[in-house]
């Protein structure tokens, strides 16, 4: 008796599964990155709750600068403020939401290059204007975000008026989103040539 | 030089089919291919075609390339 040899399944393959998985962790992102950046702070604002703030970078005691004590100058402020007027808490507010946008717009830019490698019919100029406004939005938007962030922190910290000071921002440019956008670039550079072969293709006699 | 389109490439296809009293179907029938690809070529939609294509076109209407096919002088 013989049998009909089953087909190997190739593990590599983005199948159905997969992409109903990344379709899920990016709305999953999505909707996170919503909570976390944009209703946790207007909750704790409808409920008059202070604002937590987290500022890392350059910190100066003059306490201990006095009693000639050694200490990191890189440190963290972990701090609420008790009665934040409504501009900072929209200050605190906007990084967020820039954040957010960002986030969903991206989640979303992926989308729909997933549904096109789903159809099997990848290599379109769309898809190309996509990864190149996702590439964008990597490795520029990211960066806007912290330094974004890095400001309004230091902004709202100072006006805490603390005996020992901030002693300014730790600006550094957060390299891996700009890595990574580039390496989407040049995705969206082969899916030009992708579709530019597609185009010959259909026009093939 | 990059390739630039658009190409200025003109089918000449509605006229030899013309001369010799044939149908698109029937050119399509005997070289093989579709008379939808046969459209696209005929109505200078076309990007590309196969040399196999053209070598069955030209030996069923008795022609060469250059009757088939010419390049318009630039605007």
């Amino acid at each position: 008796m013989s049998t009909t040899p089953r087909p190997r399944k190739d593990l590599w393959a983005f199948d159905r599964a997969d992409r109903w998985g990344l379709g899920l962790l990016l709305g999953l992102v999505a909707a996170v990155t919503t909570a976390v950046a944009v209703v946790a702070p207007l909750v704790r604002w409808a409920g008059g709750d202070g604002l937590p703030l987290r500022y890392v970078g350059p910190l100066a005691v003059p306490a201990l600068d006095r009693a000639g004590v050694a200490y990191d100058e890189l440190g963290a402020v972990d701090a609420t403020l008790a009665n934040p007027s409504t501009a900072q808490r929209l200050l605190d507010l906007a990084p967020g939401v820039l954040a957010t946008v960002l986030v969903v717009v991206g989640c979303w830019l992926v989308l729909g290059v997933l549904r096109d490698v789903g159809s099997g019919d990848p290599f379109r100029w769309r898809n190309v204007v996509r990864l190149r406004a996702l590439a964008l939005l990597v490795a520029v938007g990211a960066p806007v975000v912290w330094f974004a962030r890095s400001s309004v922190d230091l902004s709202l910290v100072t006006s805490l008026d603390l005996e020992e000071g901030v002693a300014g921002a730790l600006f550094e440019l957060p390299w891996l989103p700009v890595v990574t956008g580039m390496v989407i670039a040049l995705v969206a550079e082969a899916f030009r040539a992708g579709s530019r072969l597609r185009e010959d293709v259909e026009g093939l006699v | 030089m990059p390739v630039e389109e658009p190409h200025r490439v003109v089918c000449h296809l509605d006229r030899l089919l013309e001369e010799r009293g044939m149908t698109l179907a029937a050119l399509a029938e005997a070289v093989g291919v579709t008379v939808v690809n046969l459209s696209v070529l005929k109505n200078d939609r076309a990007k590309a075609i196969r040399f196999s294509t053209l070598t069955a076109v030209c030996d069923v209407l008795g022609c060469q390339p250059g009757d088939l096919l010419t390049v318009e002088p630039p605007i």
